[in-house]
């Protein structure tokens, strides 16, 4: 008898926990990209954080003005880094753009500081999300970030 | 029995009696003696059942045995008996809470292993919740090592940081022989000033009053708590790039560059103050 409780409520803590998980991928992002997908030029390298050192975000929503700032630290072989930002806001469940720019440095540091009032009301949670593209020659790394998200 | 009016005696048995009374002495005498077997019987039955029960004695009874016991046989035999009262006390005194509380007794042992599976189970609950990413807390940080990402990210305490726009600008009074600064960047949240040698190594000062998170590739990358005279910082090696950050005066700083953790800790004991001019300059 025992052995079947322990198992129904050790199951119903395992679909909890699924479940809960599964929602939390489960936030549509149902943007269209393809500005950014058309921009950029080279090719894709397969290799993870071999051009990036560090990539740093922060992000924060207050007075009805939503800031972000991304600094990208390359290795010394980087010529090239691309920055897209995107300010993002939840409704009903699927995350929305309410911003974008792109920042670019020939160099291996670039930050990119960004701020928007558009689209920015109370009520709604928001997050940045960053795609970082370094390049070195004509291959390029894709690192994509998100902030933590932030209730206003 | 159905009274009629008509007086009737008990039988006296005498011979000339008619059938009628003799039948109707016979069924009373019957339902007598059956009455009395069954009264018997119940009686002999409540005897069987109490045959096996412990006598049940007073305490004046108690104590009255227990001086026969000790002006017989001495006190150390009064002593023992008074053990031996006692024990059977309690062992009365047990039974009748069981049987006051015989259901939540026979219960008991089972809430103990249902309350057993319900600690595990949250503990199991917990573990597997936390399981989203492994975090640590080092000094005023928090790093996350998502392996499905094949990043660390390291966030910064929001309490160590006033995400105000940068009224005080520090700037570091010493700079590494061979260097030069070449870039300086000044924004309302964020200030970095970059140096440069003759072999195109760098190293740059951040100073920011925003807080942020770092990512970092969780292979190659090692971490270290070290002491600054502003307090606990943090000192990591990224492949070819070492970063060491701290927190002091509502603000985060950074160095980060080629250098060594010896040079970048006599740099970071150097930050200072930049004076501001009457006219809005500012003189290092």
């Amino acid at each position: 008898m025992m052995r079947k409780i322990l198992s129904l409520m050790l199951c119903a803590v395992l679909l909890f926990t699924i479940s809960s998980q599964v929602y939390a991928e489960e936030v549509e992002d149902n943007n269209d990209y393809m500005e950014e997908e058309y921009q950029m030029e080279g090719t894709p390298s397969l290799l993870r954080w071999s051009n990036v050192s560090s990539a740093t975000v922060g992000f924060s929503v207050s007075g009805g003005t939503a800031s972000s700032v991304i600094t990208v630290q390359g290795y010394s072989k980087v010529t090239t880094i691309v920055v897209y930002t995107y300010i993002q806001k939840k409704v009903n469940g699927v995350w929305t753009n309410v911003y974008q720019g792109i920042d670019k440095a020939n160099s291996n540091y670039i930050y990119a500081i960004r701020s928007t009032t558009s689209g920015i009301t109370k009520g709604y949670t928001y997050r940045l999300r960053a795609r970082i593209y370094a390049y070195v020659g004509d291959t390029y790394e894709l690192v994509t970030l998100y902030s933590s998200e932030k209730s206003y | 029995m159905k009274f009629t009016g008509k007086k009737e005696t008990v039988s006296s048995g005498k011979p000339n009696e008619s059938t009628e009374d003799e039948d109707m002495r016979m069924s009373k005498d019957a339902k007598l003696y059956k009455g009395l077997e069954e009264l018997n019987e119940e009686k002999i039955k409540v005897l069987m059942e109490t045959a096996d029960q412990e006598p049940e004695f007073s305490k004046e009874h108690d104590a009255k045995m227990r001086q026969m016991v000790e002006e017989r046989f001495g006190q150390e035999a009064a002593e023992r008996m008074s053990e031996i009262q006692m024990t059977r006390q309690k062992a009365d005194d047990d039974e009748k809470w069981t049987k006051q509380n015989g259901k939540l007794y026979q219960i008991y042992p089972r809430f103990k292993k249902i309350a057993a599976a319900v600690l595990i189970v949250f503990m199991l609950g917990a573990i597997t919740m936390s399981t989203e990413a492994f975090r640590a807390p080092i000094v005023n940080f928090i790093m996350n090592f998502q392996k499905e990402f094949m990043h660390i990210s390291v966030e910064q305490s929001e309490t160590m940081v006033d995400e105000l726009d940068i009224e005080r600008i520090y700037y570091l009074e010493k700079t590494i022989e061979g260097y030069e600064l070449f870039d300086e960047i000044i924004e309302p949240k964020l200030v970095v000033r970059r140096y440069k040698n003759g072999k195109q190594q760098e190293y740059k000062f951040t100073q920011q009053s925003y807080i942020s998170t770092s990512n970092f590739d969780n292979e190659g990358t090692g971490y270290e708590s070290v002491d600054l005279i502003y307090g606990e910082a943090l000192f990591n090696d990224n492949n070819e790039i070492y970063y060491l950050t701290w927190f002091y005066d509502g603000y985060a700083f950074e160095i980060s560059g080629v250098l060594t953790k010896e040079e970048m800790i006599s740099l970071a004991e150097t930050i200072a103050l930049k004076e501001t001019t009457d006219e809005g300059g500012v003189n290092e």
